[in-house]
């Protein structure tokens, strides 16, 4: 043991020279490593905003197809209480309401 | 043919003084007099303004429907246009990160070639020492 340290002794320069050589490319790995990290971690942000863009999104088209349905319910029971026999208090009640209504 | 009619009589009433005024309509049977003055219209006449209001209502409800209808467009365009710019803004960066991954920057290079330099430098000493 004594002897191999000896003559690991004789190259300290070459050891420590492939040490720093292989810490500056751990380093450069390492750099890489955390610039992948850190995009991945952006891109997941990203993609969490585009879901809750396309939840809003879903949320305005549901309300967009109610007031279509809402409008076709009105024109629908518009033309059903016109087609309906209307008896003679309402078109009292009616007269009433629209003289009384204000201007 | 206006006997066999029935008729309804409302009185109009002064506009200025419309709520105060106001009288209730009233049926009329025939041949009766009239409580007070005003208009006799027929029933198919009262019929068809009654259609004719709720027509009124019902366009009145269409168009409050229909620029709600337009506000919820014009905020879904916004929307995907809010998306659109992110996901081009996000394709950019990514590119960028891309390209940086499959390069070095100058520092990188500077690090990487000292220590090749090294590298070989130690190489060439310890072939050298080797063989002397």
């Amino acid at each position: 043991m004594l002897d191999f340290l000896n003559k690991a002794k004789n190259y300290t320069l070459e050891i420590l020279g492939v040490l720093l050589a292989l810490f500056v490319g751990l380093f450069l790995l390492e750099k890489k490593k955390n610039e992948a990290s850190e995009a991945l971690n952006e891109n997941l942000e990203v993609k969490n905003k585009v879901q809750q863009i396309n939840n809003e999104v879903t949320h305005v088209t549901d309300q967009i197809a109610q007031e279509e349905q809402s409008r076709s319910d009105l024109i629908k029971s518009t033309q059903e209480k016109e087609k309906e026999n209307v008896s003679k208090d309402d078109l009292l009640s009616f007269l009433d309401n629209k003289s009384n209504q204000p201007k | 043919m206006f006997r066999r009619m029935i008729y309804y009589l409302f009185l109009t009433i002064n506009l200025t003084s419309l709520n105060s005024a106001a009288q209730d309509s009233i049926w009329l049977d025939k041949d009766k007099s009239a409580p007070f003055s005003g208009y006799l219209i027929p029933e198919d006449t009262v019929k068809k303004l009654r259609n004719d209001s709720l027509e009124k209502d019902m366009y009145k409800g269409l168009y409050d429907s229909t620029t709600k209808s337009i506000n919820l467009y014009q905020q879904e365009v916004t929307l995907k246009d809010n998306q659109l710019k992110l996901l081009m803004d996000q394709n950019d960066k990514l590119a960028n990160q891309i390209s940086s991954a499959t390069s070095f920057n100058m520092w990188e290079k500077i690090g990487l070639f000292g220590a090749g330099v090294l590298l070989t430098g130690l190489a060439i000493k310890s072939a050298h020492d080797i063989y002397h």
